[in-house]
Parts: C-alpha cells; structure tokens; sequence
C-alpha cells in the first residue's frame, strides 16, 4: 500500500466518525515536508540538517459554523472531534457550500534529490575559490537547500487532488574588506538540480559585486534617479505583492484601490504570474483550495487589469477564483497567495546593465538594501529604506557609497521605469518567488550627509 | 513568566487608548525632514536601537569568523562611557526571560559593554569551541526545526544621570523618537536602519509637530559613540527578533537617550 493509499484510509476512517458526529463539509489537507540543508562552516566544517514531517489540517463545518484544526496525530480521533467542536465558535458561520474537488490523475511529479557528496564537494570547491580571492576575508554563506512538500487534499466524498512543491536553492556570501571598510554582499540562485545551476557564475558575481562595494561614504541628501539592481527590486516587489490581492482592495488596504484598468506603470511593463517556471520556486499546479493556477498577466502594457482571487474573495466580487488560494503555512486559514511572478517589459525596452548605466549618465545603482520588512507600508506603497552601492558618472560605475536611505513610493518607481536590464534576480527563500529585472527609473529622495 | 497574574499587570484600555492617541496624533505629521541631525530616543522599545546596533554583531554566531565588527575587540573601548549595555536571561517577568538556554544552560545576566568598554559577547556552546569562551546561557532557537544560535533575551541599556527634559531643551533642530517600530542590522558592516513610529520635530529646544516615515540609519560602531546623554528613566519594552535560529521573544530597553548625530532619511529633502 503506498502512503496516499494509506493516508486515504485514515481519512476516510476519521471522515466516517466525524459525520457520525454531526460535521459536514468536512474536508482534510496533508503537508509532508522534506528539507535538507548543507553549509560549509568555517574552512571544512560542513554542516547538516535534515527534516521529515507530516502535517494535517481538517475543516468541516459543525451546527453551521466553521472549524479548523492542524495536527499531525490523525489517530488520536476523540482528540481530534474534540478540538473541531471547540473550534466552532471560533471561526464564524460557514458560507454554506461544500467543497468538492475533481479528482485528478495523481501525476508523479519528479523531485530531484541530489546526492549529498556532490553539493558538498561543490560547496567546498566554490568556498575555496572565494577565499583564494584577493580582498575577500570572510566567507559568510555557503549552503545548498533542496525541499520538497508532498500535498493531498481530500474531500468527505472521498475525491483527492495530489500535487507537490519544492525547489534547490544555492545562497553564497562573502565579506569583502580593504583599508578598514568592509563590504558583504549575499545572492541566490534556484533550479530542479544542483547540475543544472550555474553556480560557478553565481560566487564570481557575488565576489565582484562585493569587492567593488567596500569603501566609499554617504552622499549629499537630494533626489537622485535610480537604476534598482533587479534583487533589490523583487525584494520591493515582493514587500507589495498584497497590493494586488483582491481581499485587501475590498478591505481598502491596498494602495491600487480603484485603479483596476488604469494605467499603474510604465507603457510596456508586465507583470506576469508563470506558474512552473524553471527559474523560479514553485511547482505548484493546483492552489490549496483545488483549483488550477494558470498563468496570467497582472499588469499589461502599464495597466492594472486582474486582481488574483481566492474563492472567498472571488465569491464577494462575483467572479471565479484566479486559482491564488495558498495557506501561508498549515496554521492559517486559506489566503491569497502566488506561484512565480516575473516582471518585465517589452522587448525594445531591454538591455544590458551597461547599457542602462550609460543610457543613464548620472544616478546611483542601488543594489543592497535593508529593513524592507520594517520600511515598507504596503497599504500606501511608500517606503525607506537604507541603501547602498555604486554612483553612476558619465554612464559608467564609479565609486561606491553607504549608508543612505531612499525614500520613494513602489508604484512611481514603476510608473518611471523607462528601460530594464536582461538578466532576471530573485529573493531569498523565505520571500514569494519573484523574478525582476534591474529597472532604471526616475528619481527618488536619498538622505545622507 | 508566570499565569493569569500577567493579565492584571497589562492594562488593555490604556494601550488602546494610548495607540488611538497615536494614530490621531500622526494625521497631522508633516513629511519628516532628511540629513543628518541629533535624535532623541524615548525610552522602553526605543532599546530595540541597541539591540540591532550592536546586539546581533555580539552574538557569538557573528563574532566567530571574524565575522562581526566587533570581532577581536574585547576589551576596548568601542562605546561612548556612558554607555553600559546588558543582556539578562533572568529578569524576573520580562518579555525574553527564561530559566535555561535551549541547550539546558542556565540563564544569566551578560554584562556586554561597562562604561564603553567591550566586556563579552553572547556564545552558544558550538560558537564558544570555536571562540575558545565558554557558553554564556544565550543559545535560542524557535522551534525544534532550527539549530540554536547564541541570541539575545532581554538587553538593555543601563540607566545614566541625564535629565530627559534637559535633552530636548539641548537640541536646536532635530528629532525626538517616542517609539520604535522595527529595524534590522548587518553584523558585518554594522550598519543597521530603523522604522520609526511616533516621531516629532524639535526646534530650538521644543517639541514642535508630528512627523511621519522616518527611517533612522548609522553603524554600531558609529551610534555608541554617539551616545551624548543618558537619561534616568529606564523602561522595557517588548518584541520578537527574527534570525538565524528563528523567531524569538525578546526583551528591550532602555532609559531616554540623546544620540548626538544620525542620519534621518525621510520625504523632505
């Protein structure tokens, strides 16, 4: 029996009791993570961590009222009856209409697990490589993450959507210093297999990125235009994408309120979700509330024009769900979430980073920033930030600088952006999957001296 | 730590009130000037500025490697004197208080910096072989699914003999902080940033207006020796630090503080 088939017994035993006692609408959801993690520590020092767990999450409804509960003891039956009657009164009426998932061919999607004396070996190898560099003294992040989630939802008839997550994820960084200033810069990659990633590429940008940011000193306050390194960009991006849930545009909590087919950005500039996308970190086929996620541009050509729904959201506007109905982790309720998005703009507007610099002339490249979770309103789209990294003079990188802020509002950066760069960043592992090119903008308020 | 005894020391309808007040007050701000100018930090969560200035870089998670701006300066003087920060894992019902570390060592109280000088750091027992400091009873860690790391409980600045009136009276064109809503550090560089939350002006001496979306910006390094005066009026706040082994519950504080310069980024140029 494999473990779906068994899984399905248990749901379907634990179902069976939960009619008995009055649920309706019941409806179970299964979360198996599996996560392994490498980093090289220090010169040899390689260390390891490996995850294996399951989580359930059951709703139902019990005298009209909804109720929620996560576990991982599906066993313990009285507990779980239990815990679902206290719930009840916690979670408000149900809507009224059981869920009932179409059944789908359970594909087995491939997870590619790669073999642990590899990503060592390769880990070690570009340790190596960054610390034979000149001005790098400090390795600070050397790791290789690969995780998998296995997902089952089934509904009280029985009917089962499979699907299955996950990624790999190289992140290198290094400290770079000379004459008593130091630089750190940190970077990532994703992809199905470590053979696949081009590693190598990612530590020589890194080490360059950081070598050419040590020194330099803060700037005279005033406006300058900006070119946003694509990383800090989708970091932005990331820190806004609650602007374009249809729940906080109903809850007026979204600074694209009333703007849906208006022009929101720059002539030519998308804003696409690419469900399955290589470069990207989710595989994800279906949402969490069964339905398919399917690609869809959120902004075309400049213009705002599809909000993404869940079904609780899509059911108050009126419309189908857009498949966007993700729980942030097995405690939460089903909310609005994404796949992968990917920013871009048409192609005449493309170009390489050079090239933008020198189209530029004067500015600053921005290609670090902090305290985004802090600096952000994501109900106005305003924010401040502390930036750093390169001046731009006569179209070319010239000295780098520090310890600024720049203040600015994410939708006028858009609405400004007049090129972008070639090459698509993402953020880190614990933000959505976004995919942003650098974007030369107009100018923004930079405090410093 | 305790039971239902916390609820009786938290008074609800004064924290709504006091947050109402807040928000009304913030309608009228005025976009927050830019540059570089004295700051004022209120006292209670206002310690969360030394908890990411120069906290996170005396973990011992950054110390090792050399990773920290602080690495292999124990014993200087890395602060102004009148500077005594502290890290105690064992102050009775505060928000980062717990008897043992999650590597079953006791708690303790850390003397971090004493009078500017850098007195120790906060070491979990893998950092501690490698720095060759016995572990210090700071090793944390969210949940089971993360490796404990050296981190902070409840840190906190010492209070000095500084009057806070005096402080704003002091200032002829600056800021005054009444409350801190979140910052982040690299231990690396030391350059950490803030988002403030209740913020004023101050001209020639007085509170004049609200103002709002100031980002408050420096080093450690730099903000230590900054540190012109220090108030009588220690309290603690309460908040949650993310990092390496997780999200944490942690204690912060300190006494109303004048910083002689920072860097303030804002709308108004």
């Amino acid at each position: 029996m494999t473990k779906i088939e068994e899984t399905e017994n248990v749901f379907f035993a634990l179902g069976t009791a939960l009619k008995a006692e009055g649920f309706k609408a019941i409806r179970f959801y299964r979360i198996r993570t599996r996560r392994q993690l490498f980093s090289v520590v220090g010169r040899e020092d390689l260390r390891r961590e490996e995850a294996d767990d399951t989580m359930y999450s059951i709703e139902a409804v019990y005298e009209g009222n909804r109720c929620r509960i996560y576990t991982n003891h599906l066993e313990e039956t009285e507990n779980v009856i239990w815990m679902l009657q206290k719930t009840a009164k916690v979670y408000g009426e149900a809507s009224g209409r059981a869920v009932c998932y179409i059944s789908r061919e359970w594909e087995q999607k491939t997870f590619c697990w790669d073999e642990p004396h590899m990503i060592t070996e390769t880990l070690r190898q570009v340790r190596k490589m960054a610390e034979e560099s000149r001005m790098i003294t400090h390795v600070s992040r050397c790791t290789y993450e690969q995780v998998c989630r296995d997902i089952q939802m089934v509904d009280e008839e029985m009917h089962m959507i499979c699907d299955r997550d996950g990624y790999h994820c190289f992140t290198f960084g290094v400290v770079a210093e000379a004459n008593g200033s130091r630089a750190s810069t940190t970077d990532c990659i994703y992809g199905s297999h470590l053979s696949g990633m081009d590693v190598t590429s990612c530590v020589r940008r890194v080490i360059r990125e950081a070598k050419a940011s040590v020194g330099g000193g803060k700037l005279p306050s005033g406006r300058y235009p900006l070119i946003l390194g694509g990383k800090v960009a989708a970091e932005l991006l990331d820190a806004y994408l609650g602007a374009f849930f249809a729940g906080n545009l109903q809850k007026d909590e979204s600074p694209l309120c009333g703007k849906e087919n208006m022009q929101i950005a720059a002539p030519g500039l998308w804003l696409r979700e690419v469900p399955g996308w290589s470069r990207g970190k989710s595989l994800r086929t279906v949402d969490d509330e069964g339905n398919a996620v399917t690609e869809k541009d959120l902004i075309r050509d400049g213009v705002f024009c599809q909000p993404l729904y869940n079904e609780e959201t899509a059911k108050k506007a009126g419309v189908e769900s857009t498949g966007n109905g993700f729980h942030p982790g097995i405690r939460e309720d089903v909310q609005t979430g994404v796949t992968t998005l990917v920013l871009g703009m048409e192609e005449k507007n493309i170009t390489t980073r050079n090239c933008l610099e020198e189209a530029m002339g004067e500015g600053l490249l921005i290609t670090h920033v902090d305290g985004v979770f802090a600096g952000t309103d994501a109900r106005t789209g305003k924010f401040s930030l502390i930036a750093g990294r390169r001046r731009i003079r006569a179209g070319k990188e010239a000295e780098p600088f520090r310890e600024v802020t720049i203040s600015g509002d994410f939708f006028e950066v858009l609405r400004q952006v007049r090129q972008v760069g070639d090459e698509v960043f993402v953020t880190g592992a614990a933000a959505a999957s976004v995919l942003v090119p650098d974007l030369m903008t107009g100018e923004l308020t930079v405090s410093g001296t | 730590m305790g039971g239902m005894e916390l609820f009786d020391s938290m008074d609800a309808k004064e924290t709504a009130r006091n947050t109402a007040e807040s928000a009304a007050t913030l309608l009228h701000a005025r976009p927050c000037p830019t540059g570089r100018m004295p700051v004022i930090v209120a006292n209670g969560f206002g310690g969360l500025l030394f908890h990411e200035a120069c906290g996170h870089s005396l973990e011992a998670t950054n110390m090792a490697d050399g990773g920290s701006e602080f690495s292999g300066r124990i014993g200087e003087q890395i602060a102004s004197p009148k500077v005594t920060l502290v890290d105690d894992g064992r102050r009775p019902g505060a928000w980062g208080s717990l008897h043992i570390d999650d590597e079953g060592i006791p708690t303790r109280r850390n003397v971090l910096i004493e009078n500017g000088i850098l007195k120790g750091c906060l070491v979990d027992r893998l950092d501690g072989r490698r720095l060759g400091m016995p572990p210090t009873g700071s090793a944390r860690r969210e949940t089971y699914r993360f490796a404990p790391a050296a981190r902070m409980t409840n840190t906190f600045l010492m209070p000095g003999e500084d009057d806070p009136k005096e402080m704003i009276r002091s200032v002829m064109f600056g800021l005054y902080v009444k409350n801190i809503h979140a910052g982040s550090v690299n231990p690396v560089t030391g350059e950490f940033n803030f988002h403030t939350n209740e913020t004023f002006l101050i001209e020639n001496g007085r509170i004049v207006c609200p103002v709002h979306d100031a980002t408050l910006i420096g080093t450690g390094r730099e903000i230590l020796n900054q540190v012109e005066m220090v108030g009588t009026d220690a309290a603690m706040g309460q908040g949650f630090c993310y990092a390496g082994s997780g999200a944490i519950y942690i204690g912060a504080g300190q006494p109303t503080v004048k910083i002689g310069k920072m860097t303030v980024g804002g709308d108004q140029v």
